[in-house]
């Protein structure tokens, strides 16, 4: 039985979705595990603040046509503290990124804090049912979350593309080159993820290595714009 | 309601301008240098000088100096619009500045206010800066010293070193280093794609230190005695520790752990996705 049997039961046990009988035991690990108790903890700090995401959220003017994307067919209402998009904790990684890009990233940063106690590995005292092992499913979030974020990057490569002409030469190949560099350690990432879905470490690295392709992308966003 | 005054409008000849005029507490002083460097130095006076070397003859160029709502904002305007030109500014310690450049290396040495200094193409190097220093370049370097406060640093293509500072820091490069020496800080966030991080500082207790790369080493300088809770994961790099450390059972194929230091007070993140992590002693961290 390893720790992250008890990781992955933590977001089911904050929407009270495990069985009473699994509830309580986790409540007895969680006694005796402080890593466990902080994530827990965190998990929730989280979820409260999905919860406090304005209904018509973007606050960046590329985000509108993304939340209305998004709205044709998942309400950003449907961003509450459920089930249904909180996920298994190495989902939760990719969920974060569907609430960073329509939040403009302060929820990231709280993920960002959270992911270090994920990662905080300590022998469980008494077991819970396992998650059954192979190739993790994608959950309604993480396809949102992924939709999403193509659905970003698209729109920030548009705005690179348009204003390409108004940058430097040499800056556009200084933009494309580290565009590719990240894109590169995405692919790591998700082929890693691929062989390992369950690991918590991956999934959020996964998350983390698309968060600074958004991030890049909106620089040379901006960089375009601006330099008129 | 902003308040709007044109002070000066100096025809420049084409080799240059040089004016100063006097300043008050509470001003912050804003440049756009486009194509040409920003070299600011500071002095024990209520004065700016400001002087203008031109690049080019872009029609009688123009230094004008405004101020609106507490900003004096300085620029240089030909016919054919902004024109280029190097700046050299020598400012009061207490004027916050914010400096960008398209084309164009920006020095600053000295202040002991907050400071923000952009450049796309250019390098940035600043010393001094108190309260929130934000430096960033695409393609250039990026470098702050004897900086207090929230201190924000970012490289695209370059690397970032930071030193003998205190605050939080956060930096982020994508295709550099991030290099952190004699930086006291409870609060850190360093991070690269294609580069090494360090931090070398001593480990405060109760602070929080992410050291993240993808493609390059971490390494953290901890002193004897330090308390901190350590949490290491890699896909496919290694780890290694100048420090006795007591891990328990590391299971096959499992890519995180975690130890304890002293009372682990201090969180250590330390990720490096197919590189090494190392953990040293102050001073004995690997050379640049």
């Amino acid at each position: 039985m390893t720790a992250d049997i008890w990781t992955d039961r933590l977001s089911e046990y904050v929407d009270g979705e495990l069985t009473a009988s699994e509830a309580r035991a986790m409540e007895e690990h969680l006694m005796g595990c402080a890593a466990c108790r902080e994530i827990a903890h965190e998990l929730r700090a989280v979820a409260r603040q999905a919860a406090s995401l304005p209904e018509d959220v973007p606050a960046h003017d590329l985000w509108p046509a993304i939340a209305r994307a998004i709205g044709a067919e998942t309400p950003v209402l449907a961003l509450r503290p459920r089930r249904a998009w909180l996920g298994t904790v190495p989902r939760l990684a990719a969920a974060a990124v569907l609430i960073a890009v329509l939040s403009g990233g302060s929820v990231w940063f709280a993920m960002r804090q959270s992911t270090g106690a994920a990662r905080l590995a300590v022998a469980p005292a008494t077991p819970v049912s396992p998650v059954p092992a192979g190739p993790a499913r994608l959950t309604p979030a993480s396809l949102r979350a992924e939709r999403t974020y193509d659905a970003a990057v698209v729109d920030l490569r548009a705005v690179l593309d348009s204003g390409r002409g108004r940058l430097d030469s040499t800056t556009v190949r200084v933009l494309e080159r580290n565009l590719a560099i990240v894109d590169s350690a995405v692919a790591d990432a998700r082929r890693a993820v691929a062989a390992d879905p369950n690991s918590v470490y991956l999934n959020t690295y996964l998350a983390r290595t698309m968060r600074q392709k958004l991030d890049l992308l909106r620089e040379a966003a901006n960089l375009a714009r601006a330099e008129t | 309601m902003l308040l709007a005054s044109l002070l000066l409008l100096a025809s420049l000849a084409s080799q240059g301008q040089d004016t100063t005029f006097a300043a008050s507490r509470g001003e912050r002083l804003q440049l756009d240098a486009q194509n040409g460097s920003i070299t600011v130095t500071t002095w024990n006076r209520n004065d700016v000088r400001v002087r203008a070397d031109l690049d080019d003859d872009n029609g009688s160029p123009t230094l004008a100096i405004s101020r609106s709502s507490g900003t004096i904002n300085v620029s240089l305007r030909g016919r054919m619009g902004p024109s280029d030109a190097d700046f050299v500014l020598t400012v009061p310690t207490w004027m916050p500045l914010a400096l960008h450049a398209v084309d164009g290396n920006i020095t600053v040495r000295g202040t002991s206010a907050a400071i923000s200094a952009e450049s796309v193409s250019g390098n940035v190097s600043v010393t001094g800066g108190t309260g929130t220093v934000s430096l960033s370049s695409v393609s250039g370097t990026v470098e702050l010293s004897q900086a207090s406060g929230n201190i924000r640093v970012s490289a695209v293509n370059d690397d970032i070193t930071v030193s003998n500072s205190t605050g939080s820091v956060s930096a982020t490069s994508v295709n550099g280093s991030v290099w952190l020496d004699g930086v006291n800080s409870s609060a850190v966030s360093l991070e690269s794609v294609n580069g090494d991080v360090r931090f070398g500082g001593p480990v405060q207790n109760g602070g929080r230190y992410q050291l993240n790369t993808h493609n390059g080493d971490v390494s953290i300088g901890v002193q004897p005695g330090a308390g901190a809770t350590v949490s290491v994961s890699t896909f496919n790099g290694d780890f290694s520790s100048d420090i006795p450390v007591q891990l328990s059972a590391r299971k096959r194929g499992e890519r995180s752990f975690t130890f304890v230091l002293g009372d682990g007070s201090a969180r250590l993140d330390l990720q490096s996705f197919q590189g090494s992590i190392q953990i040293t002693r102050p001073g004995k961290g690997r050379g640049r």
